[in-house]
């Protein structure tokens, strides 16, 4: 490095009027003059909004992914325990019962007639009363 | 005024006003790290909103042994550098010898020269010239006030390649300006 140049630098970095040529104090007052203004570009007002409200939707996406990650998680955890459990107890699947409730197949039908009865009650009468 | 670890911790727990009160403290950094080297307002804007995303997502791996404006200036730097490779911009050094002054940064038409009146805007033509590493280093001594360590961290060279390179910068610079001035007052 030039030792000249570097004090007239060093000099002017300080803040202080450095010693030299005329035209090379001048010139460099300008380039240091010019190299501290501000940009004429500038981030526009809603930036930060904008940036906020980009990172909150980014948030969100990743929350919905850990939950379903999890949800996932939790039924390949069931499963496992659901076959575990079947392997140790040695459970069979046994549809013996419907065979006592043959003798009931009119209960059953009005029950289930009497269940879809009162749906539709609710459907048409109750709800559109809350909602008015 | 909440100090760093404040702001980043209340960022880490949710608090949106926290990260936007961030972004109002290191937008002018940023924009102008990313503004010296994409002169495109779009593609800035676009690079300076990544640039506080990747902040936004690795806030959480910040160890404080920087000053938080240091470490969100290393990413808008690695940002700008990423950019200038993609668009395949030059990241070339100023050669050493004393002819280097007619390297990099173009000989001004003299007619252009005249019909400059704006001193500031001669100079600020000439940085755009220079390769982008010079004008990011003019831009963080200068404009962000940031120190020849701090320089160095944030841009991964040893401290004296950052005076090296504010030193050659200026030279070159005032060459040009000296060579302008001395043009006018002959006129």
């Amino acid at each position: 490095m030039n030792r000249y140049e570097e004090e007239l630098q060093r000099n002017l970095e300080a803040g202080q009027h450095p010693e030299g040529n005329e035209l090379d104090v001048k010139a460099y007052q300008s380039v240091f003059n010019a190299l501290r203004k501000e940009p004429e570009f500038t981030l526009s007002s809603s930036f930060a909004d904008k940036l906020v409200g980009m990172a909150v939707k980014k948030q969100q996406s990743k929350n919905i992914f850990r939950e379903y990650f999890w949800f996932g998680f939790g039924i390949f955890l069931m499963l496992i325990a659901f076959v575990v459990t079947i392997a140790m107890t040695g459970f069979k699947l046994d549809m013996g019962f419907l065979n006592g409730l043959n003798s009931f197949k009119g209960v059953i039908i009005f029950g289930l007639f009497f269940i879809g009865f009162l749906h539709w009650l609710d459907k048409r009468l109750i709800r559109p009363t809350q909602t008015n | 005024m909440m100090d760093d670890r404040a702001l980043v911790s209340n960022i880490l727990e949710g608090n949106m006003q926290a990260f936007r009160l961030l972004i109002k403290q290191h937008e002018r950094l940023v924009a102008h790290m990313i503004g010296r080297v994409v002169k495109n307002k779009e593609e800035t804007e676009e690079l300076c909103q990544d640039v506080f995303l990747r902040v936004y997502d690795k806030l959480s791996e910040f160890s404080f042994k920087s000053k938080l404006s240091t470490w969100i200036a290393t990413i808008a730097y690695r940002h700008a550098i990423n950019q200038i490779r993609k668009n395949k911009m030059l990241l070339t050094d100023i050669p050493e010898e004393d002819s280097f002054t007619n390297y990099f940064v173009e000989e001004v038409n003299p007619e252009s020269v005249l019909m400059e009146s704006d001193l500031d805007e001669f100079v600020l033509k000439l940085v755009d010239q220079l390769p982008p590493q010079y004008k990011i280093v003019l831009t963080l001594f200068h404009l962000d006030g940031m120190s020849y360590p701090e320089i160095g961290e944030v841009t991964g060279m040893p401290e004296g390649t950052v005076k090296s390179y504010l030193f050659r910068a200026r030279n070159l610079l005032k060459e040009k300006v000296k060579h302008h001035l001395g043009k006018e007052e002959v006129l």
